[in-house]
């Protein structure tokens, strides 16, 4: 028997080794090297974005949530001449666009930042994931040598490396602005606002998972910490529209998330830097009451992503403390 | 500290295999010090301050355990009153750490009042570490435990294979092991099964269960968000969470006794293929057992049995049953799966007794009825699975109402409508992953149609037709309560003298040491 025994250890540490070196070698997320072939695997946007926002050049990066996701890269460099990386994480809290934001900051080739500040994003403590495991820690510090071994040690990197060497799911540089933009996938309309007005009826609570009166403690660690510590990097704050039937929703279903958000957007528009430029959406009563702008109550299309960064680009839509109190909650919807 | 983590398995498990046969040359005395003192540093990583818990009630139980003995036979009712005191206190101490917050609640939903809910950290294992020492009591009072050596007691209770997640020991059980001499002389054979048998539970934890946990999740946590889950999903979700349950809750089991044989101490058997039974009476003999043993001997039992008669055996089952559901959470959905099988028991008992006199039970031919009685079991064991699973009732209707296709199977789709047979005809042109098949299973998951089936079909492949741990290990027999041979095509399926078995078992042990470390995919499917 101590000889089944020594088998089945040397079996095991061949195995480890193996498996390992598979992962090592393929590196499919570029956590070890940067990605030079100029394909990427397609992942989850918390365990492709490090490796992205190693690799790739630019000096303009887009973060934020699925709010955020619809905007085209190649649109800005377009419009405003800025090579730009779109880092936005969907159902991500602002610890986690944090999080990924600052591996693009430790590279030293951004000059600016275009960050959706969602309110769902920052209902959160500020150290807290959304519901779920959150980001992959190891992929996200440049130093730790225990994040390699957590790396590749690793079965899900591993399930990524198998899915590189057989072809499946990879994707070219040029793609990458597009990946995760769910423009296409969605229809837009008051009918798709009512499915999700349906489905809050139904469960009764909404934002159950949102936190209310921590935003400033959130906003002053994921955000202004950021603003404060990287003064020659500007950052464009844009408060996102969502629809008008939401604040009614938020009104009618949950009345301490609604004053939870509306003291968010003041706390943005009286917060002052140099580098600092807020723009608030969600005063302006023609995107907000469209709905063939929405896919659902909260989530728009990628027209008003452009136009949004079109607005900013001119300097248009900065915060006023007097539209904040204007919630529009009784104007109706207009739908085609 | 958890057996599928690398500080366990490198560190740990090392020094205190090391250290218990290096202080077993000493003396036998030093070995179980050491190994209960391992075994508290074990329990204390989680949460050190839960030791001085535990610590106070080995010290109370110990105590009482003496005074019952001691008092047994000259004033059999001092005793007996020693015997509620005692049980009384590690019920309140549980029911304060496990029940106070699920009362408070109850109360608020009942009266609509909003009395807060107490900060209280449940401390892990409590339910495990209480019931073992409620047995030792009563084996006291009865005079099946004899031995009074504090140590071996210490040992008994904080043993690490077994403290935090069962399986529920008897006093009678482990005293004899633990004053044994071969205990403390290492031996080799008993390391090597030990050890492979470590490899089968952590296989079935880190491959099996822990692959299907975020599909389940996905569907049973989309389900409570409100959202809509259709036939396909419903399936996925239920299905997933039965085998994710059983693998990761038998894979605990094996890795406990093999970690215990290494040390030359057997387990009782917790697991002997449960989703194998034709009816849900074999079904509790074949799952969780040594929980189910703990419930029969020591509440079903006392409550009459089947000795009061049939009505009173029913109300005895049910009533049991419900405990047992209430013991596993604090939540009304456990009470609720808890009675459930208490139905399906009763109904299992008065089936057996109906076509016993009617001479229905040997007619047909055997495949088909032990394959009807299978298949209705494993639908009753999954049906009730939803409830233990789903959050509130709300959500386990939504689900189950989704399984009988009331939901609609698939993304626009409604059973029953001519709107149905169109999109279903236009859903077989497209692209699987387009099919919307399992959205929430797969969207959770991070993992493909493809894949999640073949999940599925593995894990109910092993379930369902390949030998357990146990009976793949033959006459070694790692346990304390035998197994029944495997099918003759399955009897030499591991040897350890051939070296496919070798080379299996290293494969087996190297990928799960590696599957430790994953990553969750998180796709949150709504945004």
């Amino acid at each position: 028997m101590r000889n089944y025994l020594l088998s089945i250890l040397l079996t095991a540490l061949i195995s480890l080794a193996l498996l390992a070196g598979i992962n090592y070698a393929v590196d499919p997320l570029n956590r070890i090297r940067p990605n030079t072939s100029g394909i990427y695997l397609k992942a989850q946007e918390r365990e492709m974005n490090p490796g992205i926002a190693r690799s790739l050049k630019y000096d303009t990066v887009i973060i934020g949530s699925s709010m955020m996701e619809n905007l085209d890269p190649d649109y800005v460099e377009k419009l405003a001449g800025w090579k730009t990386v779109n880092l936005a994480v969907e159902g991500s809290t602002a610890y986690e666009q944090r999080r990924n934001l600052e591996v693009a900051l430790r590279t030293g080739q951004v000059k600016r930042v275009i960050w959706g500040m969602d309110w769902g994003s920052f209902s959160h403590p500020p150290y807290e994931s959304s519901p779920g495991p959150g980001v992959p820690d190891y992929l996200y510090e440049d130093d730790d040598p225990a994040d390699y071994v957590k790396y590749i040690f690793n079965i899900s990197v591993l399930r990524a490396s198998l899915k590189r060497m057989a072809g499946i799911d990879l994707v070219h540089e040029r793609e990458l602005g597009r990946l995760h933009n769910w423009n296409d996938a969605y229809r837009f309309g008051c009918e798709e606002i009512e499915v999700e007005e349906q489905r809050f009826r139904r469960i009764g609570d909404i934002f159950q998972h949102h936190k209310t009166g921590v935003y400033a403690s959130n906003l002053e660690t994921n955000f202004m910490s950021l603003v404060d510590a990287y003064p020659n990097i500007t950052f464009y704050a844009l408060i996102p529209p969502y629809s008008a039937q939401w604040l009614r929703s938020l009104g009618s279903y949950n009345v301490f998330a609604l004053n939870d958000y509306l003291g968010f957007r003041r706390y943005l528009a009286t917060v002052q830097r140099p580098n600092l430029q807020v723009f608030d959406f969600m005063s302006d009563e023609k995107i907000i009451t469209n709905g063939s702008n929405y896919r659902d109550l909260a989530h728009f299309s990628e027209d008003v992503n452009e136009m949004m960064f079109r607005r900013m680009y001119e300097g248009e839509y900065l915060p006023v403390l007097d539209h904040i109190d204007l919630v529009y909650g009784e104007k109706p919807m207009r739908c085609r | 500290m958890l057996y599928n983590s690398y500080e366990f398995i490198f560190v740990y498990l090392p020094l205190a295999f090391a250290g218990f046969f290096l202080a077993a040359r000493l003396s036998q005395q030093l070995a179980a010090l050491w190994m209960a003192c391992a075994s508290l540093f074990f329990y204390g990583w989680w949460n050190p301050a839960c030791v001085s818990l535990l610590f106070v009630s080995i010290l109370f139980n110990f105590g009482m355990g003496c005074l019952i003995g001691a008092w047994r036979r000259r004033h059999a009712q001092s005793s007996r009153f020693f015997l509620v005191a005692a049980i009384t206190a590690n019920l309140v101490l549980l029911g304060y750490f496990k029940y106070a917050n699920f009362f408070i609640e109850s109360v608020n939903t009942v009266s609509e009042k909003s009395m807060p809910l107490q900060d209280i950290v449940l401390p892990l294992g409590i339910s495990f570490f209480t019931f073992t020492q409620i047995a030792f009591l009563v084996d006291v009072y009865r005079g099946i435990a004899k031995e009074f050596r504090f140590l071996h007691y210490l040992l008994f209770v904080t043993y690490f294979p077994h403290l935090i997640a069962g399986p529920v020991l008897h006093h009678e059980q482990m005293m004899p092991q633990f004053a044994a001499r071969h205990t403390y002389r290492i031996n080799w054979d008993n390391v090597a099964i030990g050890l492979t048998l470590f490899a089968f539970g952590l296989g079935k934890k880190v491959l099996i269960a822990d692959s299907l946990e975020p599909v389940a999740s996905g569907v049973f946590d989309a389900v409570h968000r409100g959202e809509n889950v259709m036939l396909f999903d419903a399936w996925a979700g239920a299905l997933a969470y039965a085998f994710e349950l059983y693998f990761d809750f038998s894979g605990y089991s094996d890795m406990a006794s093999g970690l215990s044989f290494m040390f030359n101490v057997r387990l009782p058997l917790n697991f002997n293929s449960p989703y194998r039974s034709t009816s849900i009476i074999d079904f509790w003999r074949s799952w969780h057992m040594t929980l189910s043993a703990f419930l029969r001997d020591y509440l079903y039992v006392p409550l009459g049995g089947n000795r009061l008669g049939k009505m009173r055996r029913y109300i005895n089952l049910m009533i049991t049953m419900l405990l047992g559901g209430l013991w596993h959470g604090a939540n009304w959905t456990f009470v609720a799966w808890g009675g459930l099988h208490g139905v399906f028991l009763v109904s299992n008992h008065c089936w057996r007794a109906f076509t016993k006199n009617i001479g229905l039970r040997t007619s047909g031919p055997t495949w088909l009825r032990q394959g009807m009685a299978w298949a209705l079991t494993f639908l009753c064991t999954l049906v009730a699975w939803v409830f233990f699973r789903a959050q509130t009732f709300g959500d386990a209707a939504v689900l189950l109402q989704g399984m009988a296709g009331m939901r609609g199977l698939s993304i626009g789709m409604s059973l029953g409508s001519v709107a149905f047979i169109q999109a279903l005809a236009k859903s077989l042109s497209m692209p699987l992953e387009l099919l919307g098949f399992m959205p929430l299973a797969t969207g959770a998951s991070g993992l493909s149609v493809l894949e999640t089936g073949l999940l599925l079909v593995l894990a109910a492949s092993i379930a369902w037709f390949m030998p357990n741990s146990q009976q793949l290990l033959g006459k070694s027999q790692p346990t304390l309560d035998a197994v029944a041979p495997p099918s003759p095509r399955f009897i030499n399926l591991w040897n350890a003298t051939s070296l496919h078995s070798r080379l299996a078992v290293g494969f087996l042990l190297g990928c799960a040491i590696f599957a430790i470390n994953r990553h969750s995919t998180f796709l949150y499917y709504q945004f």
